[in-house]
């Protein structure tokens, strides 16, 4: 096998793109709630699944299912905040408790997800588990539709969530209350209403990269699953205390993933094709190899230390 | 005439309580001065009235009108403006943002009239305006805090030992300008300060606190002349 530089890059951009969206999410609502969400990935999949409702039972265009899968991902995350994290941070829940209510919550979406499935192979005879549904995507100068449409999508995202954080006041407040939520109550600002508006965000944006998954990467109801490890690796890359480092981390564990693996499996004895499940131990090299040299993530790091100690060093 | 009225208020947090039965009035358009050893609660009395803590019992009711399980953003609504003692702006927010967050309850054309007669006010604020805090001095950092409570036109001010870590000068400046809101602006001021002398010689009332119970509360020269309770709590050595 040969390792074919144009399609892996092709597969890299449309992977790092939906990683990217998802990591946007997952860092706003670990920068507001300040809970890791595991559900994160299952949130993506309720996406996967309008996609295939879209395109198979309705037999609409993908790209139409894009808005719903937006809402409903939202829908589905504000449920999680007010139904379970909520009420647990109300009695003091330690973060670790709030965590393994997420776990919970992605086990009862989980399960949530393949009823849905099993419901859409018998009742419509829709093949609802690993499915793939590049057929209904366009062609645009021969290529297919979501290699484009993934990467604008998140510099859409990123231009008018820097446009929401520094020019409306709502916004500025989102900052305010990530910083020092209870002097940002005693200005008047609704905390609550941050963070219910924080996972509405971040669960929409998640039910979009799921929309367009199925266009180029199999879905089933695990996927999401599947690629919460990848979501980590890049939130913590890219450094947790900023929405842009998600989009650097995204990128950068994306292309590591795809590129490192397809090159693995390309090499002869020992390596090769076998090596393909193991690729989640790539992103989670990413995530040791940045919590040892740079705790905070790429945009953690001080580049004028960084630039001093090169400059001490030379002329020493 | 009274403008809070703590009942019987035990709270604290979690389950670590840190006030005891305290029960205390605070008259309106007068200073009132909370005094104290480190850690007997004052901090914690403020923090109640805002609702930061966790109340067991007791209540808080702020011109006959029970505040005691609101939330903060919905206290902040009825014109209490509050300076905490650590973490009184935001950092990571410019001048002109921190100005813009602490007028959050106002109407935009408010906030666009207040914030310059708020710079008049602290006009070193002029200077740094688009800068953020973390380039700024101690001092100019309190002015910010200061003037952040006034952009909410208040009725009510909290502060919370706004000049512990300032240098004499500077402290005695800002417990000036302190003055100057009950005198000029008619704002009803609770006063939390480690200077005891210095803040009871301006005050009206005083409260002194001692693990989380009260130990005096009366007029502040009281309990300046009080030599006992002076030196007990206060390192105020008698004449
Ligand atoms: N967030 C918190 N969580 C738990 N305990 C706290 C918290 N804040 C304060 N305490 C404890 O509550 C007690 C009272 O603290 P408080 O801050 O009210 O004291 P204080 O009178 O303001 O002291 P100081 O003069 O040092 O500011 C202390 O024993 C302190 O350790
Ligand atoms: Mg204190």
């Amino acid at each position: 096998m040969v390792l074919d530089i144009i399609s892996a890059f092709k597969d890299a951009i449309v992977f790092s793109s939906l990683l990217t969206l998802l990591t946007i999410g997952m860092t706003l609502t670990y920068l507001t709630t300040k809970v890791p969400n595991f559900a994160h990935g299952s949130i993506a999949t309720v996406g996967i699944y309008f996609a295939l409702i879209t395109t198979k039972l309705l037999g609409l265009n993908i790209y139409l299912g894009l808005l719903p899968s937006f809402f409903a991902g939202g829908v589905v995350a504000i449920l999680q905040y007010i139904v379970i994290l909520r009420p647990l941070s109300k009695r003091n829940a330690s973060i670790t408790t709030m965590m393994v209510a997420t776990i919970a919550f992605d086990f009862l979406l989980l399960s949530g997800l393949n009823i849905l499935a099993d419901y859409l192979s018998k009742s419509f005879l829709i093949i609802s588990r690993y499915f793939l549904l590049k057929g209904f995507d366009f062609f645009l100068m021969g290529e297919r539709g979501v290699l484009l449409i993934s990467p604008i999508l998140v510099i859409a995202i990123t231009i008018a969530l820097y446009l929401l954080l520094t020019r409306t006041k709502f916004g500025v407040a989102m900052r305010a209350t990530i910083e020092n939520p209870p002097l940002a109550g005693t200005v008047g600002i609704n905390a609550d209403l941050v963070y219910i508006v924080s996972w509405f965000v971040a669960g929409g944006l998640a039910g979009l990269a799921g929309c367009l998954l199925p266009l180029w990467f199999i879905g089933n109801p695990d996927t999401g699953t599947f690629i919460l490890i990848s979501i980590f690796a890049a939130a913590v890359t890219g450094g947790l205390y900023n929405i842009y480092g998600a989009i650097i981390g995204g990128y950068t564990v994306g292309f590591a993933e795809i590129f490192l693996i397809r090159y693995l499996a390309s090499l002869s004895d020992p390596f090769g094709a076998w090596i393909i499940p193991y690729r989640p131990v790539i992103p989670l090299l990413a995530m040791v190899i940045t919590l040892m040299l740079a705790p905070r993530g790429i945009t953690g790091i001080d580049v004028k230390r960084l630039r001093s100690m090169f400059r001490r060093n030379r002329n020493a | 005439m009274r403008l809070i009225r703590i009942e019987g208020l035990n709270a604290g947090y979690g389950k670590f309580q840190v006030l005891f039965d305290i029960s205390t009035n605070i008259d309106s358009k007068k200073m009132t001065v909370i005094v104290g050893p480190n850690g007997s609660g004052k901090s914690t009395i403020l923090k109640s009235i805002f609702g930061l803590t966790n109340i067991y019992s007791g209540g808080i009711f702020l011109n006959g009108e029970q505040i005691t399980r609101m939330s903060p953003h919905q206290i902040a609504r009825r014109g209490i403006a509050y300076v905490p003692q650590v973490g009184n702006i935001f950092s990571n927010l410019t001048v002109r943002e921190n100005l813009m967050m602490s007028g959050y309850t106002l109407k935009r054309e408010e906030v666009r009239a207040k914030i310059p007669e708020v710079l008049e006010y602290y006009p070193v604020l002029k200077e740094c305006y688009n800068r953020r805090p973390s380039t700024m001095s101690g001092g100019e950092r309190q002015m910010l805090a200061m003037s952040m409570a006034l952009m909410r036109k208040p009725h009510v001010m909290l502060f919370d030992e706004p000049s512990a870590s300032l240098s004499p000068k500077i402290s005695a400046q800002v417990l000036d300008e302190i003055k100057k809101l009950r005198d000029d602006m008619g704002i009803t001021v609770v006063l939390v300060e480690q200077n005891a002398i210095d803040s009871l010689k301006c005050g009206d009332r005083a409260v002194l606190l001692v693990s989380g119970r009260v130990a005096f509360d009366g007029p502040a020269q009281e309990l300046l002349g009080s030599p006992e309770l002076g030196s007990m709590y206060l390192g105020i050595k008698a004449a």
